[in-house]
C-alpha cells in the first residue's frame, strides 16, 4: 500500500458526482443555548456560567467524536432587554470557542424573546429536514419580565421547537421553576441547584453517565431517571 | 418516451455504522419479482430499531416478500384502458388492505415457525407479551413499486423515498407525504391501522417519460446533505446515465449505498432498489452536481505527477485544470484549493476483491483527520467565523471543595456544576431518543 508522499503541495479537487444527491454529511444535531444576561447574572454567576459552557464545550465534542451517526452543531444567545444571538451560525461543537458573556447594566430578563429567537431557527424552512432533534437549553435566574408564554407558543408551533430535548436550568432562588416547567421536556424537568454539597459527585455521574450512555445496551430509560432525580450510582451495574 | 418493455433492476443493502458499533445486524431488506419482462415489482423495508421490535429484520424480509408477490399479481392485472383514477382505487380498496392482512398472516406464520425465545422477550423488556405487542416486534415500514403496462404504482408505509427520474432529470414524488413522519416517528405495518396508513401513488409512464424509479430507505436520505437532494438526484443520475449507461449506475450503487451506511452518512441501514429503463433516452437538462468540497494531498506540477489520496496513490495524473480519472467510477476534477481546519480525507468502503479506492470527501459533517500540509496560495473560507486570538478569560474555575462553602462560592459552585449538568443532560437525553 503507498504511503502518503511527505511535503507534498495539498490541493483541493471536487470530484463530479461521486454518488447522485450532491453529497453525504452525518445529520446536524443542533443544540442552542440560551443564557440569561440580565442584570442580576453580573458578577459570580455570570463568570461561572461563562466557566461552566467553556467547560462542557469540550465534552460535548467528545461525546460528537463517540458517536456514528451525528453532529453537534452550537448556537448561543443572550437574553437581557432584548435576545439576540451570541453564536448564530451553526457551529460544529469542535470549532467553538466560547467569548464570554457580560450582562448589561439594570438589564432586563426577555425571557419571551428568548424563545421567539430559538423558534426563528427551528421552523420547516431554516431546519435540515434529517436533522436529529434538537437541545435546547434555558438557563436563567430570575422571571421573565416579557411575554414568556407568546414566545414559547411561538418555539411549540415550530416543528424543530415542538420536537426538541427541552432543558431548563433555574439558578438560585428567584427563578420561577412553574414557569420554566412549561419550557421544560417533562421527561426531564426543571433542574435546580439545590444542593451544594452533592454537586461535584453529581458532574462526575453525569460525566460517566454520558460516556456510558454510548454503550451497547446501555439501559436508557434508567439513566434517564436517574438524571431526572440528579443522581446516579456510577455501581450500578444495570447500566451496561 | 423510453420503452417500457425491458426494465433492468440494481438492489443494494450495507449495514449502518451505528448498527455495527452496536452489534446489531442489518434491518433492511429487499426483494423482487419480475414474472415477464414487461412487469416489475420491487420493495424495500426498513425494519423499527428500537428494542420492543425485536424481530424487526424478519418483519422487513416479510414485508418485501409478500409486497412483491402481490404486487407482480397486481401488475399483471392491469385491465387495459385503466385510468390512474380506477387503478388508485384499485391500489387503495384492494390491494393496500391485502398487503397488510398478508404481512401479518406471513408473521403468524413466522410466530408458530419460531416461537419467541425468552431471551428474545428479556431484551424486548416483555414478560407475558399480547398478541399486538409480538406483531409490534416485526414493526417495519414498506415501499412497493410496480411498473407494468405502462404504470408505475406505488404504496408506501412509513419513512424512505420512491422517487421518479424522467429522462431529462426532472424527479416526481408519486407518494403524497405524510405529515406525521417527523423525522422521529414513522408509521408502520405493525400499527393496527396500518391499511389506513399506507399511501399510494399511479403515474402514467407514457405521459411522464419515467426512466428509473429509486426506492430507498431513509438512510439514503438522512445521508444527503442537501435539503433538495431529491432534486439533486434526479439530474445526477440523468447525467450519469447519459455519460456511462446504465449498467454502470447499477455497479456503482453498491458504493453509494455503503457510503450512506458510512459514519460520513447516515450511519443507519441504507437499501435501494433502482429501476431502469432499458431503452431510456436519456438527455440531462443540467450537468450532475458536483459533489462538496474534497481535499486530497497532491503533487501536481505544472506538467501532472501523482495524487495521494491518505493510502491510494494515482501516478500519471495530468496537469491541474484536466479531469483525474481515478477509477471508471471516480472522477476527480481540479476545483479550488480549500485547505484548513475543515478539510479532511476520507476513505471510501472498501470494495470486495478489489484495492480500496479513496475517495476523499470534506463535507461539512466529516469527522477529524490527519491535518493537510498548507496550501501555497488563498485562504480558506472559514466554516465557522475567523476567531481572533481568544482573550484571557475573566472568568476562573470555581473553587476546590474544601470545608463549608461561603454564600457566594456555593451559588458558584452550584452555577457552574448546572450549567455543565443541562447541556450534558440535554446530549443524553437527545441519544435517548435518537437511538
Amino acid at each position: 500500500m503507498a504511503q502518503p508522499v511527505p511535503n507534498k503541495t495539498a490541493w483541493d479537487l471536487t470530484t463530479a458526482a461521486i454518488m447522485p444527491g450532491g453529497g453525504i454529511a452525518k445529520r446536524p444535531l443542533h443544540f442552542i443555548i440560551a443564557a440569561d444576561c440580565s442584570w442580576s447574572m453580573h458578577g459570580e454567576k455570570m463568570q461561572a456560567l461563562n466557566y461552566a459552557i467553556a467547560t462542557m464545550l469540550p465534552r460535548l465534542a467528545e461525546w460528537e467524536r463517540a458517536q456514528e451517526n451525528a453532529q453537534v452543531l452550537v448556537r448561543a444567545l443572550r437574553f437581557d432587554n432584548r435576545a439576540s444571538w451570541h453564536i448564530e451560525e451553526p457551529t460544529p461543537v469542535g470549532k467553538v470557542r466560547w467569548t464570554p458573556l457580560r450582562c448589561e447594566e439594570r438589564a432586563l430578563t426577555h425571557m419571551g424573546a428568548a424563545l421567539r429567537l430559538m423558534a426563528s431557527v427551528l421552523t420547516v424552512d431554516q431546519m435540515e429536514r434529517r436533522a436529529l432533534r434538537p437541545a435546547l437549553i434555558l438557563i436563567t435566574d430570575g422571571i421573565a419580565t416579557d411575554n414568556f408564554e407568546t414566545g414559547l407558543a411561538e418555539l411549540l408551533a415550530t416543528p424543530g421547537g415542538a420536537a426538541a430535548i427541552r432543558v431548563a436550568v433555574a439558578i438560585g432562588q428567584d427563578a420561577r421553576p412553574q414557569q420554566l416547567a412549561k419550557f421544560s421536556d417533562e421527561n426531564v424537568g426543571v433542574l435546580h441547584a439545590s444542593n451544594a454539597e452533592d454537586i461535584p459527585d453529581l458532574l462526575m455521574a453525569v460525566s460517566v453517565a454520558v460516556s456510558r450512555m454510548s454503550e451497547v445496551g446501555a439501559d436508557k430509560a434508567n439513566l434517564t431517571q436517574q438524571l431526572r432525580q440528579h443522581g446516579y450510582d456510577p455501581t450500578d451495574d444495570s447500566i451496561v | 418516451m423510453p420503452s417500457p418493455s425491458t426494465w433492468q433492476v440494481h438492489t443494494a443493502s450495507a449495514l449502518g455504522a451505528q448498527h455495527v458499533a452496536m452489534g446489531k445486524g442489518n434491518e433492511d431488506a429487499v426483494a423482487v419479482r419480475q414474472p415477464d419482462p414487461d412487469t416489475v415489482a420491487v420493495a424495500v423495508a426498513d425494519g423499527h430499531g428500537h428494542a420492543r421490535h425485536f424481530r424487526s429484520e424478519r418483519g422487513s424480509a416479510l414485508a418485501v416478500e409478500v409486497a412483491t408477490e402481490l404486487g407482480a399479481t397486481v401488475g399483471a392485472g392491469i385491465p387495459a384502458g385503466a385510468t390512474a383514477e380506477h387503478i388508485e382505487r384499485m391500489l387503495r380498496e384492494r390491494t393496500g388492505p391485502d398487503l397488510v392482512r398478508a404481512w401479518l398472516a406471513a408473521v403468524d406464520r413466522d410466530l408458530a415457525a419460531r416461537p419467541v425465545g425468552a431471551d428474545e422477550l428479556h431484551a424486548a423488556g416483555l414478560t407475558k407479551p399480547s398478541p399486538d405487542e409480538l406483531v409490534f416486534g416485526y414493526g417495519a415500514t414498506l415501499i412497493l413499486a410496480v411498473v407494468s403496462a405502462g404504470w408505475l404504482l406505488c404504496a408506501q408505509i412509513g419513512d424512505g423515498d420512491v422517487l421518479a427520474v424522467t429522462e431529462d432529470g426532472r424527479v416526481l414524488r408519486p407518494v403524497p407525504a405524510d405529515p406525521r413522519l417527523d423525522g422521529s416517528r414513522t408509521t408502520s405495518l405493525c400499527q393496527p391501522d396500518a391499511a389506513d396508513a399506507l399511501r399510494y401513488g399511479v403515474v402514467s409512464l407514457a405521459g411522464a417519460s419515467i426512466a428509473a424509479v429509486m426506492l430507498a430507505t431513509d438512510g439514503y436520505g438522512n445521508a444527503q446533505a442537501r435539503n433538495d437532494w431529491d432534486t439533486a438526484f434526479g439530474t445526477d443520475l440523468a447525467a450519469l446515465a447519459a455519460a456511462h449507461g446504465p449498467a454502470w449506475l447499477g455497479r456503482q450503487l453498491p458504493r453509494w449505498v455503503g457510503q450512506c451506511a458510512s459514519s460520513d452518512g447516515s450511519a443507519d441501514d441504507v437499501t435501494v432498489a433502482l429501476v431502469l429503463a432499458s431503452a431510456a433516452g436519456w438527455r440531462p437538462a443540467l450537468p450532475a452536481n458536483p459533489d462538496r468540497t474534497t481535499v486530497v494531498d497532491a503533487n501536481l506540477p505544472a506538467g501532472g505527477g501523482t495524487i495521494v489520496m491518505n493510502d491510494h496513490t494515482v501516478p500519471n495524473v495530468p496537469p491541474p485544470g484536466r479531469p483525474v480519472v481515478i477509477d471508471d467510477a471516480t472522477v476527480l476534477t481540479p476545483g479550488r484549493r480549500q485547505i484548513g481546519d475543515d478539510t479532511t480525507v476520507l476513505q471510501s468502503p472498501r470494495r470486495p476483491g478489489g484495492d480500496d479506492t479513496t475517495v476523499v470527501h470534506s463535507a461539512y459533517g466529516a469527522s477529524p483527520a490527519a491535518p493537510l500540509a498548507a496550501p501555497p496560495v488563498t485562504s480558506p473560507p472559514a466554516v465557522v467565523p475567523p476567531v481572533t486570538s481568544p482573550p484571557p478569560l475573566p472568568y476562573a474555575a470555581p473553587p476546590a471543595r474544601s470545608g463549608p462553602l461561603s454564600g457566594s462560592t456555593r451559588e458558584t459552585v452550584l452555577l457552574v456544576a448546572l450549567a455543565a449538568l443541562a447541556a450534558v443532560a440535554a446530549v443524553v437525553f437527545v441519544v435517548l431518543l435518537v437511538r
